[in-house]
């Protein structure tokens, strides 16, 4: 169970995040939803100890990481086994596929599952398997999120933690993107997924909630959300 | 014609060197993000170190390189620790270190050499090493030089092999590429810049004893070794170990024919010939600082 | 007030002192005299430039031996009178050089070219002498004495002083302040920052050169090694470093006990004088990295630990209370400045402000903008939509010069600006605002903002530019800010102190990067007021927004982007009822 508590974060005077708190259990896809500046990468970001909260706690699996996060140790966090793909991110653009998944591996908790894992990974995302070779940074923005979560795979996750993992794709790719998440979350892993395309994250997700200028404002089952006018004024603001 | 050849095996002897010399550089740049101005009185100070053991107790240069590694990887690490993690952790923006960071570096140029010069002053420092005349392409080169080049070469790839096809040297690289990122990757960035850092210490050394075999040196000369690594790094592009090696013997040549076909009093110029030429091809995107 | 004054006559009077010292007829003083004022001119000079960019040069030997140079050289063919300026000449000369090839791209560059400049330059004189003159040393055989030395020293000190002191309060002492903290968002001020960096570099070289050449006939006898001797850009370093370089008395405090430590070591331990100075540097920087002068504040505090950190003036709601401010922005609208009096509401008829024409851009094969095209009316305000990532701030950035564009063209008032950079751009007449802001905390509101309007082309004179910053800052309600530093604001009030930059520029066309991210509700309602008020006054606005009520309630027209292209162009509430932008909106349903 990975269970964040009343995360509160602070740019400066600006409050970014104010008390906001989830749980994901193992195997389950929860999404949070929000317009942009809505403080969705914040709330993940401080969950790896990237910025420092003011305020709250975060467990995995009963163990308090809070003073790992304070500390801004994250890299003994992906140690622990809570793995992020960050927006955009999530690779090392001057290195090859091939070198992106043996870093994914780095971690010692993920070296003895390295070959399985990679065959894991490379059964989810074929096309990854014939450019092996190729730098990441001459690959399309698709094959680039797909190298992202690949990498993260192979950190051996149990918890995956996901930034708009959708952003910038065509609608094709981002569909075959968060198609895959179920079969990740069968292997036991639990996601908790940041997104701005609503319908379809919603439909692979069981859980969801609504992230308002860092407030939770709504959550709720995938199915509630995805008729909701809750969610449609997220977006749209309509009235 | 002869000369012509000479002056060109000379100059990739020294730009062989030269290149190895750039490797270590760019990697504690490049890793670490130290502009390490002391690296020529680092590497001067290895150079003390082959000499003296040489002249009295008759050690060869390859033993001294055995022994003068670890040394020079502790100290470095060390020097990291105790100097410049210090000064990140105290120093508020990122341009605020950068410019304490380069200060810092100058200073410790100073400690280095100012503690070599209070003991040997400006003296010269040479030893004859493998002074055996040999034959190649036409061309007479005595063996120490030879073997130096050799031994620069042979460093320079294991070094560049450590970095490509290992875990840890993929790590590092990670590091260079995304320092900000490496974390989610599981990589400790302070711990392995600190460990690069000192990795690049141990090239300079390696450096240092190499051109104590072939060349007279004392301990002022740090600084133009320090500004010929910059701008054999500048002109290979940071990080670029291929283009370090080019850029290398670039600069070795150079150097070399202009010492023989115009000057020695002005290689140190065609130098900053290059320097400037590196820079004014460079691309000059106004983000380049902004997006880093 | 008499604090004040006696600050004020401290200088004059204690530099009326040191130029006593001389009739002592003490040799030794004269001696120590003459490093002192040596090292405290180097310093400040130095300081001047690097102390607020932060660039770092560390070429001081370099310039100083070319000064002490020229004197060595002409000083039997040219009065010593005309080797002053020179000298001076040459020294700049010399830095503009520096300047032009590495002061274009990053620090590190420029740092590295000024660190083996004066071993280059040694070198090669001594080359020069070697090959050309014959000798290498000349000797210097002039009748001038220690004390005119001295007095030289101090008229110039004086004037360096001075020239600090005027600059400090100049735009162009701004402008050096506004590089060091954030190039980018200076140079959208209207800097240009890279024409101000050379010139700051040649003068302060300029400077050096003169010291050296003042000193020069001390020697008698003069060659590279000691014209060149690199401890002096070191020294300088040390000194600058100690006495704080950011401070106008910092090189002096530095230079007085520093001065006569090296004198002491230099005669007990000529051997480690080197290593002992190296030590001392690093000590400086672990133990006072704000220099000695650093410390009083500190001080202060330690003293009236009752002094409060934030200083809103009297009468300041914004701080607890964020809806004031909106009300003087609203009345004070029509015409107070001059600009105008237009108080229309949807003038959109208006001639093309903007043409953005087939823009495309592309980073690393990922194309960010794709074939673009849409037009700006004068006076309207342009709204552009679209989710995250799909090129908008992108646009902006090519629009600002940020970006140079792969292909398109944007025109501005019927001229084309594509590729131009920014400061050109900004100077043009189009301002912006980031979306991340983009402040320089340590700097008061007032100095955020008098740049721009001295930058952006209008104000003529430093008091124009205060009075027009003042009366913007007043109209955006914050007029109690004048002084506060920028990093003691809210967040509201930081986003209006950008805007009143921005407008600084008396901009014909604004461009609002998400301008509203990130503010609470309330602050939102004032904020979108206050966006109100400008295109009452006939603003013409582009407005970069996620916020659809923001949208729907402020923009006359709006483009929708997806993956870089158009998808929708029209009036907010059809386009936002558009069945495509629903969907790029809300993203694909599982079975669309």
């Amino acid at each position: 169970m990975l269970e964040i508590r009343e995360l509160t974060v602070h740019y400066g005077l600006h409050e970014a995040l104010h008390e906001v708190s989830i749980a994901v259990a193992p195997g389950e896809i929860v999404v949070v939803l929000g317009a942009n500046g809505a403080g969705k990468s914040t709330l993940l970001k401080a969950t790896m100890g990237m910025v420092r909260p003011t305020r709250g706690h975060v467990t995995l699996d009963g163990l308090d990481l809070t003073s790992l996060i304070r500390r801004r140790l994250t890299h003994q966090i992906v140690e622990q086994g809570l793995v992020l793909v960050p927006e955009r991110g999530g690779t090392f653009t001057d290195l090859t596929v091939q070198e992106n998944l043996t870093l994914g591996a780095f971690p010692r908790r993920a070296r003895a599952r390295e070959a399985e894992l990679r065959a894991f990974a490379l059964e989810l995302f074929p096309r990854l398997k014939e450019r092996l070779h190729q730098r990441v940074g001459t690959m399309s923005g698709g094959e680039q999120r797909m190298v992202a979560v690949a990498r993260a795979l192979l950190s051996a996750p149990r918890f995956l933690l996901l930034d708009e993992p959708t952003l910038g794709l065509a609608p094709v790719l981002a569909k075959q993107l968060l198609r895959v998440l179920p079969q990740i979350a069968a292997e036991g892993i639990g996601i908790l997924l940041v997104e701005q395309n609503a319908q379809l994250s919603l439909s692979v997700a069981q859980r969801g909630a609504v992230l308002s200028n860092g407030h939770l404002v709504h959550a709720a089952s995938a199915a509630e959300l995805r008729d909701d006018p809750a969610v449609r004024a997220a977006y749209l603001g309509s009235e | 014609m002869a000369s012509l050849l000479d002056a060109l095996v000379t100059g990739l002897v020294y730009g062989g060197v030269y290149a190895l010399l750039a490797l270590g550089l760019t990697l504690q740049y490049g890793v670490a993000r130290i502009l390490n101005l002391a690296y020529g009185d680092f590497l001067i100070a290895a150079a003390v170190f082959a000499t003296l053991l040489y002249q009295h107790y008759q050690l060869s240069p390859l033993v001294s390189l055995v022994l003068v590694a670890p040394i020079s990887f502790l100290v470095h690490l060390l020097v990291y620790h105790l100097v410049f993690v210090q000064l990140e952790r105290r120093s508020g923006s990122w341009r605020a270190m950068e410019a304490s960071s380069i200060l810092l570096a100058f200073g410790l140029s100073f400690v280095v050499s100012g503690a070599m010069l209070a003991i040997f002053g400006g003296k010269l420092f040479s030893y004859s090493y493998l002074l055996v005349p040999v034959h190649i392409l036409g061309s007479v080169v005595p063996a120490n030089r030879l073997l130096a080049f050799v031994l620069a070469l042979v460093f320079g790839g294991i070094a560049y092999l450590l970095l490509v096809r290992t875990r840890i040297g993929t790590a590092i690289r990670a590091i260079a590429v995304d320092p900000d990122g490496a974390p989610l990757a599981g990589i400790d960035v302070r711990r392995w810049a600190g460990i690069t850092f000192a990795f690049g210490g141990i090239i300079c050394a390696a450096g240092g004893v190499l051109i104590s075999m072939f060349q007279t040196f004392n301990v002022p000369m740090g600084v133009s070794f320090t500004l010929k690594a910059l701008v054999v790094v500048i002109m290979g592009g940071v990080g670029n170990a291929v283009g370090a090696l080019v850029a290398g013997l670039i600069l070795g040549v150079t150097e070399s024919f202009v010492a023989r076909y115009v000057s020695p009093g002005l290689t140190l110029a065609a130098v900053y010939g290059l320097f400037v030429l590196a820079v004014l091809t460079m691309r000059t995107g106004i983000l380049g600082r902004a997006l880093r | 007030m008499m604090a004040s004054i006696a600050r004020t006559a401290a200088l004059p009077l204690l530099l009326l002192l040191a130029a006593l010292v001389p009739f002592s007829n003490n040799d030794f003083y004269v001696a120590l005299g003459v490093s002192l004022l040596m090292y405290a001119t180097l310093a400040t000079a130095w300081g001047v430039f690097a102390g607020p960019t932060k660039y770092i040069s560390l070429a001081t030997a370099a310039f100083f031996g070319v000064g002490a140079y020229t004197v060595g050289l002409f000083y039997e063919k040219i009065p010593m009178l005309l080797l002053y300026p020179l000298a001076a000449i040459i020294g700049a000369v010399l830095a503009a050089f520096v300047g032009l090839t590495t002061l274009r791209i990053q620090g590190m560059y420029f740092t590295i070219f000024t660190f083996g400049l004066a071993e280059l330059i040694r070198q090669f004189m001594t080359w020069y002498q070697r090959n050309v003159s014959g000798s290498v040393g000349v000797y210097i055989l002039t009748d001038i004495s220690a004390r005119q030395i001295y007095w030289s020293l101090l008229v110039l000190l004086a004037l360096t002083l001075l020239g600090s002191w005027l600059l400090s309060r100049s735009r162009w002492g701004l402008a050096l302040l506004m590089i060091g903290e954030d190039e980018l968002a200076a140079r959208h001020s209207g800097v240009r920052t890279t024409a101000v960096k050379v010139i700051a570099l040649a003068v302060t070289s300029a400077v050096i050169a003169v010291v050296g050449a003042i000193v020069a006939p001390r020697w008698t006898y003069l060659d590279p090694n000691i014209a060149f001797n690199p401890t002096l850009s070191f020294m300088r370093a040390v000194i600058a470093l100690l006495g704080g370089m950011q401070r106008f008395w910092g090189p002096l405090a530095g230079a007085i006990p520093l001065v006569i430590l090296f004198d002491q070591l230099n005669a007990r331990y000529p051997t480690s004088y080197t290593l002992i100075l190296g030590l001392l540097f690093m000590v400086i920087v672990f133990v006072l990295p704000d220099g000695i002068l650093g410390l009083l504040p500190k001080l202060q505090r330690l003293r009236a630990p009752a002094a409060p950190a934030v200083t809103p003036a009297p009468g300041a709601g914004t701080l607890s209370e964020p809806v004031t401010p909106a009300a003087p922005a609203r009345q004070a609208s029509p015409g107070v400045d001059g600009t105008s009096g237009v108080v229309t509401t949807a003038p959109a008829t208006g001639t093309t402000l903007l043409a953005v024409r087939d823009l495309r851009k592309t980073f690393g094969g990922i194309v960010a903008v794709d074939g673009l095209s849409f037009e700006i009316r004068e006076g309207e305000v342009f709204g552009i939509i679209g989710p995250n990532g799909s090129g908008k701030t992108t646009v902006l950035n090519l629009i600002s010069g940020v970006y140079e564009p792969d292909r398109g063209e944007i025109v501005f008032l019927g001229r084309p600006i594509t590729g131009k950079p920014p400061e050109e751009i900004a100077r043009l007449g189009i301002a912006r605002t980031f979306q991340l802001v983009r402040i320089y905390p340590a700097l008061t509101c007032l100095d955020h903002v008098i740049p721009a309007a001295l930058f952006g082309g209008h104000a003529r004179t430093l008091m124009e530019a205060r009075d027009h910053a003042v009366h913007i800052l007043e109209e955006l309600g914050m007029g109690a800010f004048l002084h506060v530093p920028a990093g003691q604001l809210n967040f509201i009030d930081q986003k209006r102190l950008e805007l009143a930059r921005a407008l600084a520029l008396r901009p014909k066309l604004l461009l609002l990067d998400e301008w509203l991210a990130g503010l609470n509700p309330s602050e939102m309602v004032i904020g979108m007021e206050l966006i109100e008020s400008l295109r009452g006054r006939g603003m013409t606005i582009v407005l970069i927004e996620h916020l659809m009520q923001a949208v729907r309630r402020l923009c006359d027209r709006c483009i929708v982007m997806s993956f870089g292209q158009k998808i929708a162009e029209g009036v907010p509430e059809d386009v936002l009822r558009d069945p495509e932008v629903v969907r790029v909106y809300l993203g694909e349903a599982d079975d669309a």
